[in-house]
């Protein structure tokens, strides 16, 4: 019965809105296999500049963060500085933060009138250079998950591996033969998920001023034409198609096990030099971003600042604003994304509970396919679904489901589910079956061993998976800006968005981005104080981004 | 009289046979040990015997009671076996204190309060927990852990305890501490114990007697003693205690290894069918070979170290290793000395 439901969530929400949008895509009006949409794209030089366009925003962002990642990493490695978990978490933020943010931070920094762009005397407004500049803002937005990732799993085997080849050994070599393949794992996976965002990311080339990618393409056709528009069904098409060769790519890299045992022999800890030489590398990047986002903080409690290094005076009153004037989108954000996690929750346990129990031979597979759900982009779903739900009918609210707020949360549980997949996994790891065994060997009755036993075991791995999803369905603006019916309707993401886009809300906007940006950190700073012992949260937290050994 | 019987129990998962027409009768308070390397089909046997896997063949009896039956189609849920059971991985359930833990089988029976409170009481006193009652069981070391899945078993006064691997995950010195307490409690209550280990020692120390499997069939049940001094193949006398073997040419006149005479060393019969084969293997505990100077086995000692108490011996007899192990005491030869080997209690089995 769980698992007809769970068939069904999946057919309803991702196998047959996908399906029919590629089908839409490559087939004519009378339902027939056609190329003619695909000769029409590709006959129009802004769509075939827009798909060059994106591969090279993307393969460059990810490229760049990469490039920016491997020294640090090295000169960490080397030094046998292993960031603490908090520093690791710390890295992961780019996933519950939209890049949009660090776009309009620099706007305002680097701008006319901005605090560097008036100290530098010109106007250093990052919309001016274009396409490089989105590329630039993916890259530095998405740099800290590519170096923790990166770090992760070098420092894992660093002990062993850095003292063994140190013996004779030229740094370059070093770096080759032994850094680089030992980091391979988490490098893969920081570039393709900087990859497969830097794709689908809709509100940062927007507030840039770039419209000709892939993701704004798609956009402005549905808004100009409507959502029975192949052509934006064939944009969309190929953006899961590039999205999913990227990650198949990818997965031969990602997959590889990470050891997370401490080192057989136990090299010495870090001396002092080593110890500062790590730290103030790790710190110059704390200043770096604390010096990215200060335009958005800065504007988020200054009054007048204009062609001025600081702003002239300073308010909290755009946080009453904020808090005041926006009060919809936070409940808003609750409404779906606590509707989206909940069912990220549900549908997830389902899905590990089956992966786990699978035959070997599929399991692997299928854990996979699950993690594949990443390359999904939020812009081609939003559109699947405004086609297909069109004619679909709510039922009791007599109104169609694209004309409801209902698609957005179900849209973001299918975002999220990879994520709710791999936190369930982890928490029914943490659940041996013989403790499941044992609860019915002593007598109690399936719903007794499941209220009693499981579910207080799993809750908090349920948690976990509920803020991750939560916090993943609470910055996917490219879904929202699609599927959001209307500015009432609006999660807080897509309020700072829009709010950013006009003068007289930037302080607004920046306060909430500001209020937003601190709820996550110290959401999930909460929850690793929650996890007892230390130890333990970074096996988890680690074992949640790379398979153990 | 046979209390647990298991009669032609089979299980297969897909192709593979797990468990392969088993037979095995376990007396009122008797303790079965049933042992194998891993994969054998032992874990599986106890698990089928719990209740929680169903049987592609046979049947398993508690007193009169049928409780698992192919051919019957019946199938008693592991929670009306009344079996207690203690896994390896503890199965202690951390968000429950220690008490809870021991009275959760007592309130799902819906026991009054003051008679679960009680037998609580009981089972946490007989494992010495009584003053971690009120405590986590996190905060517990394997070994308390253990007592508390122990404790847990115990308190629904069970007809036969199933454990699986229960000492596997402890500090060898709380290993052989627990293996002691099991069997005390085992005689203070009186009920019979499947045990399931890879461990000899624990299957020795704790049982009355020992199944040995190996890849689903049974390769011999008897005492410890019975398995250990007359193992019913190679397999056995491999698996159980240090073992060392010698592949040998067989006439009536004599034996050969590796082309070269011996004359028989004393003692050293090998059945007649062996001999009439031509080849058989000899078999031996490195503790049951003694050094002699005249006739006996000849080899060359190769290597020699010393163990505390144990002087061991690598002598090279043609191309085949013996191994001897003497106490200190017994002045052995050097390395590169020739010497001969006499073997105090050789079994013979048939060649591979």
């Amino acid at each position: 019965m769980l698992f007809s439901v769970l068939a069904l969530y999946l057919l309803a929400f991702l196998a047959l809105p996908v399906g029919a949008m590629v089908l839409r895509g490559v087939t004519n009006t009378e339902g027939r296999f056609s190329t003619d949409h695909l000769t029409l794209l590709l006959a129009n030089p802004v769509y075939l500049e827009s798909l060059g366009n994106s591969l090279v925003v993307a393969c460059g962002a990810a490229l760049l963060a990469a490039l920016a990642a491997l020294p640090i990493a090295m000169l960490l490695w080397r030094h046998h500085v292993r960031p603490s978990i908090y520093i690791e978490l710390c890295g992961f933020l780019p996933l519950f933060v939209p890049p949009f943010v660090l776009a309009l931070s620099l706007q305002n920094l680097l701008g006319r009138g901005g605090a560097l762009g008036w100290l530098l005397g010109g106007d250093l407004d990052p919309a001016i250079l274009g396409l490089p500049s989105v590329m630039l803002v993916e890259a530095l937005h998405y740099f800290p998950l590519v170096l923790m990732t990166l770090v992760m799993t070098t420092s894992a085997s660093s002990q062993q591996a850095c003292e063994a080849a140190r013996l004779g050994s030229s740094w370059w070599r070093l770096m080759t033969r032994i850094f680089l393949p030992l980091g391979m794992p988490g490098l893969a996976f920081g570039m393709s998920i900087t990859f497969l965002k830097a794709m689908d990311d809709l509100a940062t080339p927007l507030s840039l001023g770039v419209t000709n990618l892939l993701a704004p393409q798609a956009f402005f056709r549905v808004s100009a034409y409507g959502s029975q528009d192949p052509l934006s069904s064939l944009i969309a098409t190929l953006m899961v198609v590039i999205s999913a060769l990227a990650w198949l790519a990818s997965i031969r890299l990602v997959r590889q096990h990470v050891s997370w045992r401490s080192g057989a022999f136990a090299a010495a800890a870090p001396s002092r030099r080593q110890t500062i030489v790590g730290l103030s590398c790790l710190g110059g990047i704390v200043m770096l971003y604390a010096t990215l986002y200060a335009g958005v903080a800065l504007t988020s409690i200054a009054r007048i600042w204009s062609y001025t290094l600081l702003p002239e005076s300073f308010t909290l009153s755009h946080y009453l604003t904020a808090l005041g004037d926006e009060r919809g989108s936070f409940i808003n954000t609750l409404i779906y994304c606590g509707f989206a996690a909940v069912v990220d929750v549900l549908v997830g346990l389902l899905m590990a509970y089956a992966i786990d129990r699978a035959a070997p031979r599929w399991k692997t597979g299928l854990t996979w396919a699950a993690a594949g759900l990443l390359s999904v982009p939020g812009v081609a779903l939003a559109i699947a679904y405004l086609q297909f739900f069109r004619v679909v009918e709510l039922p009791f609210f007599n109104q169609t489901i694209d004309a409801s707020w209902f698609m957005l949360p179900m849209a973001f549980s299918v975002r999220g589910l990879p994520f709710a997949i791999r936190a369930c996994t982890i928490a029914l790891q943490r659940l041996p079956k013989s403790y499941v065994d044992a609860a019915s060997l002593s007598g109690g009755s399936r719903l007794r061993v499941a209220t009693k036993i499981v579910l207080p075991m799993l809750a908090f791995g349920l948690f976990v998976a509920f803020l991750l999803c939560f916090g993943v369905a609470a910055v996917d603006l490219s879904s929202a800006m699609l599927l959001v019916p209307s500015e009432t309707d609006a999660p807080v993401a897509y309020s700072i968005y829009l709010n950013m886009q006009s003068t007289t809300g930037r302080g607004a906007g920046s306060a909430l981005a500001v209020l937003s940006i601190a709820l996550v950190t110290l959401s999930l700073f909460v929850l690793l104080a929650l996890l007892r012992p230390k130890s333990k949260a970074a096996s988890s937290f680690r074992k949640f981004v790379f398979t153990a050994s | 009289m046979a209390y647990i019987e298991l009669n032609q129990v089979t299980k297969r998962f897909g192709e593979v046979v797990a468990v392969n027409q088993l037979d095995l009768s376990i007396a009122q308070g008797e303790c079965v040990a049933m042992l194998g390397p891993s994969g054998c089909g032992k874990t599986t046997t106890l698990r089928m015997v719990a209740g929680f896997e169903d049987l592609d063949d046979g049947e398993i009896r508690v007193g009169d009671k049928l409780i698992s039956s192919k051919r019957e189609k019946y199938y008693l849920p592991p929670e009306q076996r009344n079996f207690g059971m203690v896994f390896q991985a503890f199965a202690v359930w951390p968000h429950l204190s220690v008490f809870e833990n021991v009275a959760f089988p007592l309130r799902v029976r819906k026991l009054p309060k003051a008679e679960i409170v009680a037998r609580t009481e009981e089972a946490l006193k007989h494992t010495n927990l009584l003053t971690a009652a009120a405590g986590s069981p996190d905060d517990l070391s394997g070994g308390g852990k253990q007592r508390v899945a122990l404790a847990r078993a115990l308190a629904i006064r069970p007809d036969v305890m199933l454990l699986d691997e229960p000492l596997s995950s402890l500090d060898p010195h709380f290993r052989e501490e627990m293996r002691f307490e099991i069997k005390d409690l085992q005689r203070r209550f009186g009920f019979s114990i499947l045990y399931v280990t890879h461990d000899q020692s624990e299957a020795m120390a704790l049982s009355d007697r020992i199944l040995v499997m190996r890849s689903g069939l049974v390769q011999q049940v008897g005492t410890p003693l019975e398995v250990y001094g007359s193992p019913a193949n190679r397999f056995v006398f491999e698996f159980i205690g240090l073992s060392c073997f010698l592949q040998a040419g067989l006439s009536p006149a004599g034996m050969s290894i590796d082309g070269v005479a011996h004359p028989w060393p004393a003692g050293v019969v090998p059945p007649d069918e062996l001999v009439a084969a031509g080849s058989g293997l000899l078999a031996a505990r490195p503790t049951e070979i003694d050094f002699v100077s005249e006739r006996g086995v000849r080899g060359e000692v190769v290597r020699k170290a010393y163990l505390g108490e144990t002087i061991d011996y690598r002598v090279m007899v043609g191309q085949a290793e013996v191994r001897v192990q003497k106490t200190r005491r017994v002045a052995g030869p050097a390395v590169g000395e020739f010497c001969g080997l006499d073997f105090l209690r050789p079994h013979w089995y048939p060649v591979d």
